[in-house]
């Protein structure tokens, strides 16, 4: 379902920030990206959904290959949740906000109203629906922009800091919630604790390559491993052991 | 910091009553906006000079004010927010015009005091029928009102976003004064030296949200074209109260009620 093969990727200033990355994520599977401040995380999320154009390598997403000309069919399919759920949500209600897509892709009123229902539904935020997104609380935003990408009925879901601006309680709605969404997702965190209970695979970027691929609890228990990347063993591993 | 803050929920709180169930929030809001421009041009239209032709169109913006359950004290602070700019517009006519044009209580009234107070009243009568018409109609359906009434898209579009992102702006401006105050305790204010930088780094924040947005937005299909969600349509109830409003500003405007009250008494 993503595919990425020999990417790499310098910003203009010269910062190298990809280097010879290859991902093969298969569908319907959740796999975290983690890595170090400025190991390349956001990054690679900004170059699978065509943000940022990748001039070398070769990236396909749902079976879409990344490129310009392709771009309106690539976010039909991509659905990207942002870090600063401020930066998503610009209509002046929270339903507006959600069939901005729909009605971006010019589906029938009928399909918008549905799609959106549908979205509103899976996220359970019924109650939210006519409120201002400015005055929602982060977990209830956070859910709102996820709802807001789920209208688009994407097959692949990214997520750049999901658990930020989060309390625990959120947090945990929120883990909850994911769980329950069957989409191909592909999550870049430092919340390791989080990666424990969703993910089944983690890859690890240690400037901009990629450093270590496999199981959480298995890469997250492995000390040396972990310092090498500049992580550490996530709380709840530090406990049982 | 505070007054920032304060604004903020100033903003808000406006917008708030706008989910109101009362008579005048159920109106249309095509019929609302069609009936508050009419009102904005006949007001506008009195010449500079008029002040009684101009005071019986005050029943408007009192009456929507009782019927729509919108707190005076709320209409009239932001009120005074744009009074100053109209009051530094027309202080000087009362210096250049000084003939006499009335005697009031033995006091000689000038023409230029006239108009001066003309401004003032045109200003107060135009700020609260735009601030009761967004106490009573939501902004996404108001700019669904303003593409019907083919106002260009751009325009609706850079309003609604300038109005969504305002209070993010603020609060952007508001924090990074808290962080300025709490490391120069002793000051009030911001320095001349540093105002330049501030207001720079504030500049490039407002580029940096921007952009990303921008590419939010990107992410969801946008492509230049904003679409706004369609309302219901006008009952005749709509039609009717717009037919009658406007009628009975064309009749404020072609006969000068405050004179013929005015000769019952004299």
């Amino acid at each position: 379902m993503i595919h990425a093969k020999n990417v790499s990727y310098t910003y203009p200033d010269g910062n190298k920030a990809l280097a010879d990355v290859c991902i093969d994520i298969s569908e319907g599977s959740t796999v975290a990206v983690v890595g170090a401040n400025g190991a390349g995380k956001s990054t690679l999320l900004a170059l699978l959904v065509g943000i940022f154009p990748a001039k070398i390598g070769e990236i396909e997403m749902a079976g879409i290959p990344v490129k310009k000309d392709k771009l309106e069919d690539i976010r039909r399919k991509v659905g990207f949740v942002f870090q600063n759920p401020d930066d998503q949500l610009f209509m002046a209600s929270v339903y507006d906000d959600i069939a901005f897509g729909p009605r971006n892709f010019g589906c029938s009123a009928n399909e918008i109203k549905e799609m959106t229902e549908h979205a509103i539904e899976t996220m359970k935020i019924e109650h939210l629906k006519n409120r201002a997104p400015q005055k929602l609380s982060g977990g209830e935003k956070r859910n709102v922009a996820i709802a807001a990408v789920l209208a688009m009925n994407p097959e692949v879901l990214l997520f750049d800091e999901p658990s930020s601006f989060l309390d625990p309680k959120s947090r945990r709605n929120f883990i909850h919630a994911m769980a329950e969404l069957g989409h191909t997702k592909l999550i870049a965190t430092h919340d390791l604790d989080l990666v424990l209970d969703l993910c089944e695979r983690v890859i690890i970027l240690k400037k901009g390559e990629v450093y270590a691929d496999g199981k959480p609890m298995e890469l997250f228990r492995d000390q040396e491993l972990m310092e090498a990347a500049g992580l550490e063993i996530p709380l709840s591993l530090q406990n049982r052991t | 910091m505070s007054k920032l803050t304060e604004s903020i929920n100033r903003i808000q709180s406006l917008e708030e009553l706008a989910d109101g169930k009362t008579a005048i929030h159920c109106i249309h809001p095509m019929a609302k906006l069609i009936t508050t421009i009419f009102f904005l041009v006949v007001v506008i239209s009195f010449d500079k000079y008029s002040i009684s032709g101009l005071i019986p169109f005050f029943t408007y913006p009192i009456l929507l004010m009782a019927f729509g359950e919108i707190p005076y004290r709320s209409v009239l602070t932001r009120l005074i927010v744009a009074l100053p700019f109209s009051f530094f517009a027309g202080l000087s006519n009362p210096f250049f015009d000084r003939e006499t044009a009335l005697i009031l209580l033995g006091i000689p009234v000038s023409w230029g005091i006239l108009s001066f107070l003309s401004i003032i009243l045109k200003t107060v009568l135009t700020v609260m029928a735009v601030l009761i018409l967004i106490a009573t109609t939501s902004m996404d359906k108001l700019a669904y009102q303003m593409i019907r009434i083919k106002i260009p898209k751009i325009f609706v579009m850079q309003i609604m976003l300038t109005y969504r992102y305002l209070t993010l702006l603020i609060k952007e401006a508001s924090d990074m004064i808290t962080a300025y105050h709490l490391r120069s305790s002793r000051q009030k204010g911001i320095r001349l030296a540093h105002a330049g930088t501030f207001m720079g780094q504030l500049l490039l924040r407002s580029f940096e949200r921007a952009e990303k947005v921008y590419v939010a937005m990107k992410c969801r299909g946008f492509n230049g074209e904003y679409h706004f969600a369609s309302s219901e349509r006008m009952r005749r109830g709509d039609y009717l109260y717009g037919l009658f409003v406007c009628t009975a500003f064309l009749l404020m405007r072609g006969i000068n009620l405050s004179r013929i009250v005015g000769s019952i008494f004299v």
